[in-house]
């Protein structure tokens, strides 16, 4: 036989990059968005200790609607002469305070009940899978007006009403993930082995769970940081005089066509903060989708 | 069915000795993956020839390199692998050809069935229209309704019962064993003169398995294919192979015609392999010789044998070259500085 | 083995089905059969044949259908859960996929000392010395695997793991479901190594439930054969897989590819044919019959009832094979 010339298909690796910088390489969607998404994070609470910012709500009438990089008023002043970053940062924090806590609530509560009606089956599962069925049916933001104009607005009873309609998101997804589990056989071991139903529930299916609640939670927060908006722009979110993005832009529109910055600046803020939870939440859901 | 003249190329390696050329001649293949900081040598140095018409079992276990060989010879491996070697398909180099060429090449000339039909098929579509579909990728002068009345009579040829019906029913509506059939009509669609089948029967049942690798041999005597049958069963390849290449950690440690290598295992990893196959003259509770050991590790080119840390027949040597497979009988090869001898082999 | 050794598992004329949209699974159809103390009774069958349902339905996972199922002078069928609790302490279950039968989030070390911690076995320091004792035993170090989890693990690892769970509570009876069906076939021999060193030392009996025959035989003293939910054949694994009177078993015996290739024409033209049917609709009679070479108007019509064919041997044929009517081949590698 003759010999054939070796025949190179694909180039191979000239330089051997570091282990960090492959990293670095092949996770760029996850950490690029995520440095960011941490600067908006640190920036609204440990900015205002840092920046010496004025006093959210410090109401300086001497120098209202200041425009943009005004001597100590970088992002210039409202009606009623108060500072906008300050207000900006402080805003932020109240918005991203509601969003986790509202998450945590929804994500507790949807768990345990997902869990539990998908662990159980038979008619407890119906049940809940039918009362999920009806909490979705509804139209969650005109109900979300009721129960926070009912509760009165409040940071708490913001949280407390938008975490309460995050309970059926949470409640489906732990509901398929704990069926997906029970079918698996070291559930039946465990159950055959003798253990306590409520043990399986906690020690086996919970932590094989949370991963994917979790992930999904990150995606869940740009949206309650919007219903959190709304709700404040409609008059039952977080009552003023305190600052949040939503009492921001609503106060905002009040001068839309004199001082376009009061709208602009918060409503940025929400757009760039949310895209960012987005990002974050995809590429994070894509690592967990393929593990 | 049309018949297509036997292409012998010319150009690849005119042996004027030989009377038939091999269909497949694979010489110094390697296949190495780099995946950012970890580099895998999957195949190494394996050389094969598949005669007109003949079947070699490619018996490996997990991670053996078997079906990385197999996905190379029909250029289905991912980019991050780096192919070397030759691989001549009827005397023409097809190793580096363009996609487009070698999608031609694929089902035309070779064609390969995979362990796990149900993802094979689309479960949408009908199956006499799938079969049809493949047909026509290759022949593009066939009318469908031409091409329906091919896949009846293919399914007819694979044995499938009740053909007539069974082209306008769906993949989840066949078991298993039939689904295969379906897998390997539209194999045979263009008569390929290379079948592969990778582990095809391993999820079958052992009737339905000796049915399908039934059909399989009687298929390849009508259609004048060579086949090969890649598997971890030594029991596949002992009934239904012409030879033999025995593979371990990317490489092919031993090689030889069936009745040879079954009647004379020299390698000491074969014999071990051929222990480990359950048996029916083996008295109960009886004891496996088997030696743990790591599994080779694969991230590094081979210094020495990488059978030797569980070798019962290790010595200094193995430790310090890797040996090479050489021809050392007519037609047996092995990879072994200290191979069984030949009275103590007898099974 | 002996003939006379008291049944440590007594399973009587059971029956599991399931309803589904397509109607009534017949999954297991009235087999009776015991378990004897020491014992391995190899449970064969292919796919659909309802071996792991029966395996189940013997743990009550879920409760068969009729039926009755003997343990330690109880019947498990009517038991109440604390009873059955009980119960199951002396019956454990290795299962076939390794990977999926370890919880990935826990410890081996956790995994293992779980079935104690249920059963409040010792104290915690018991509990912690037992499980490193155990992983000894099925030959797993427990200084280098007792802290690693599942993913970390081999395939045969995790089998070991699962092995050792099944042990923790020294049960009377193990059953292994399809336990190497799995794995490579050099793991597949260390496992039954030490499956074999562990029947010695230990004296469990054992339900060995897979498909292939050739491992079976390998590992059991007596053989069960089902076909679509009915058994067909059972009795010591010597006479049964040498001399197999049920035409189901001599034809899954043939259909075997021996690593020998001896005679291998003459083995490759006896293939049974046709696929088995649907547990939805299974044959009147013999569930076999619509394959059977032997098959005659009584099989339709009857379901041949289990007859003796021997010392401790059974079959449920109304035409058995004759006696060495198959291939010397295969004969003669059964009966070495």
């Amino acid at each position: 036989m003759t010999a054939v010339p070796e025949l190179v298909l694909a180039p191979t690796a000239t330089r051997r990059p570091s282990a960090f910088g492959t990293w670095l390489r092949l996770n760029r969607d996850l950490w690029i968005p995520g440095v960011l998404l941490a600067l908006v994070i640190l920036a609204c609470f440990l900015g205002p200790l840092v920046l010496h910012v004025t006093d959210p709500l410090a109401q300086d009438l001497e120098s209202v609607n200041l425009p943009l990089f005004s001597p100590s008023y970088p992002l210039g002043t409202d009606d009623l002469g108060r500072d906008t970053l300050s207000r900006l940062l402080y805003g932020g924090r109240t918005s991203i305070e509601i969003a986790l806590a509202a998450n945590v609530l929804g994500l507790f509560f949807g768990g345990v009940i997902g869990i539990i009606s998908g662990y159980r089956g038979g008619l407890t599962d119906t049940l809940i899978a039918r009362g999920i069925d009806v909490l979705v049916a509804f139209p969650s933001l005109v109900l979300l007006l009721v129960v926070a104009s009912y509760l009165g607005p409040s940071e708490l009873n913001v949280i407390l009403a938008i975490g309460f309609f995050s309970i059926p998101a949470y409640a489906r997804l732990a509901r398929a993930a704990t069926m997906r589990l029970r079918g698996l056989t070291y559930v039946t071991a465990a159950q055959l082995g003798g253990q306590k139903d409520t043990v399986v529930m906690t020690r086996h299916i919970f932590p094989n769970v949370l991963p994917q609640l979790l992930t999904y939670s990150i995606l869940h927060i740009g949206i309650v940081i919007v219903i959190e908006a709304s709700l404040s722009f409609l008059g039952v979110g977080v009552p003023p005089p305190t600052p949040s993005w939503g009492t921001m832009i609503s106060n905002g529109q009040l001068y839309l066509t004199t001082n376009p910055l009061l709208l602009l600046v918060p409503s940025a803020a929400l757009v760039i903060t949310v895209l960012l939870f987005n990002t974050v939440g995809d590429a994070v859901r894509e690592r967990w989708a393929k593990s | 069915m049309t018949t297509r003249t036997t292409v012998v190329a010319s150009e690849g390696a005119p042996d004027p000795m030989a009377t038939t050329a091999p269909v497949l001649e694979v010489e110094h293949l390697r296949v190495v993956f780099r995946q950012g900081e970890k580099t895998t040598y999957a195949v190494n140095d394996v050389s094969l020839s598949v005669p007109l018409g003949r079947t070699l079992a490619v018996i490996g276990e997990s991670g053996s390199g078997k079906s990385v060989m197999s996905r190379a010879l029909m250029g289905l491996l991912p980019t991050t692998a780096t192919i070397t070697g030759s691989v001549r398909l009827l005397g023409q180099e097809i190793l580096g050809l363009p996609e487009n060429d070698l999608r031609q090449r694929r089902g035309k000339d070779m064609a390969m069935i995979f362990q796990d039909p149900t993802r094979s098929l689309n479960p949408t579509m009908k199956i006499g229209t799938q079969i049809a579909e493949n047909i026509r990728i290759h022949e593009k002068d066939v009318s469908r309704k031409e091409a329906i009345a091919r896949a009846v009579e293919l399914l007819r040829v694979v044995r499938v019962p009740a053909p007539d019906r069974r082209v306008e029913e769906y993949p989840h509506q066949l078991s298993g064993g039939m689904r295969q059939r379906v897998m390997i009509a539209i194999a045979l669609a263009c008569q390929p003169k290379l079948l592969i089948a990778d582990e095809a029967t391993t999820a079958l049942d052992v009737t339905t398995q000796a049915q399908v690798m039934d059909l399989l041999l009687d298929l390849q005597q009508q259609f004048g294919m060579s086949m090969i049958l890649i598997s971890h069963d030594m029991g596949i390849a002992a009934t239904y192979a012409d030879d033999v290449a025995v593979m371990y950690a990317g490489d092919v440690v031993e090689r030889a015609p069936v009745t040879e290598l079954f009647g004379h295992v020299r390698m000491p990893y074969t014999r071990m392999l051929l222990d480990a196959v359950p048996r029916l003259d083996r008295p109960a509770h009886a004891l496996i010789p088997v030696t743990a050991a790591r599994p080779p590790d694969l991230s590094k080119a081979a210094t020495s044998c990488r059978f030797a840390a569980r070798c019962p027949r290790v010595q200094d040597d193995c430790l310090q070259t890797h040996p090479p497979l050489e021809e050392h009988e007519d037609k047996h090869a092995w990879a072994c500085f200290h191979p069984i001898p030949l009275e103590r082999t007898s099974a | 083995m002996t003939d006379t050794a008291d049944p440590i598992l007594e399973v009587k004329n059971l029956v599991q089905q399931f309803h589904v949209s397509g109607g009534t699974v017949h999954a297991v159809s009235d087999i009776s059969f015991d378990i004897r103390s020491h014992e391995t009774l190899g449970l064969v069958g292919e796919s659909g044949s309802g071996k792991s349902t029966l395996a189940r339905a013997v743990l009550q996972a879920p409760s068969p259908k009729s039926g009755e199922v003997w343990f330690r002078g109880h019947d498990m069928t009517k038991q109440s859960k604390k009873e059955l609790f009980e119960t199951r302490r002396h019956i454990q279950t290795v299962f076939q996929d390794p990977f999926s039968s370890l919880d990935p989030k826990w410890t081996v070390r956790a995994i293992v000392r779980e079935p104690l911690d249920a059963y409040g076995v010792g104290t915690r320091r018991q509990r912690a010395e037992k499980v490193d004792a155990i992983l000894d035993m099925v030959g797993l170090d427990p200084t280098s695997f007792g802290n690693r989890k599942p993913p970390q693990l081999s395939g045969g690892q995790c089998q070991r793991v699962a092995i050792a769970r099944a042990l923790a509570l020294e049960p009377s009876l193990l059953i292994f479901d399809e336990v190497v069906s799995a794995l490579d076939v050099l793991t597949q021999a260390h496992i039954l190594n030490l499956l074999e060193k562990l029947r010695e030392e230990l004296q469990i009996s054992s339900l060995f439930v897979a498909h292939d025959l050739a491992l079976v035989k390998q590992v059991s003293d007596r053989v069960a054969v089902m076909y679509l939910g009915r058994l067909c054949e059972i009795g010591p694994a010597q006479s049964v897989l040498a001399r197999p009177r049920h035409h189901y078993t001599a034809a899954l015996v043939e259909a075997i590819p021996l690593p020998d290739p001896k005679n291998r024409d003459e083995r490759r033209g006896n293939v049974v044919a046709g696929e088995v049917p649907s547990p939805l609709a299974p044959p009147s009679g013999c569930p076999f019959r619509t394959r059977c070479p032997a098959a005659q108007a009584l099989c339709a019509a009857e379901m041949p009832p289990l007859t003796s064919m021997g010392p401790d041997h059974f079959v449920a044929c109304h035409f058995p094979v004759a006696e060495n009517a198959l291939p010397a081949s295969v004969v003669t590698a059964a009966a070495a």
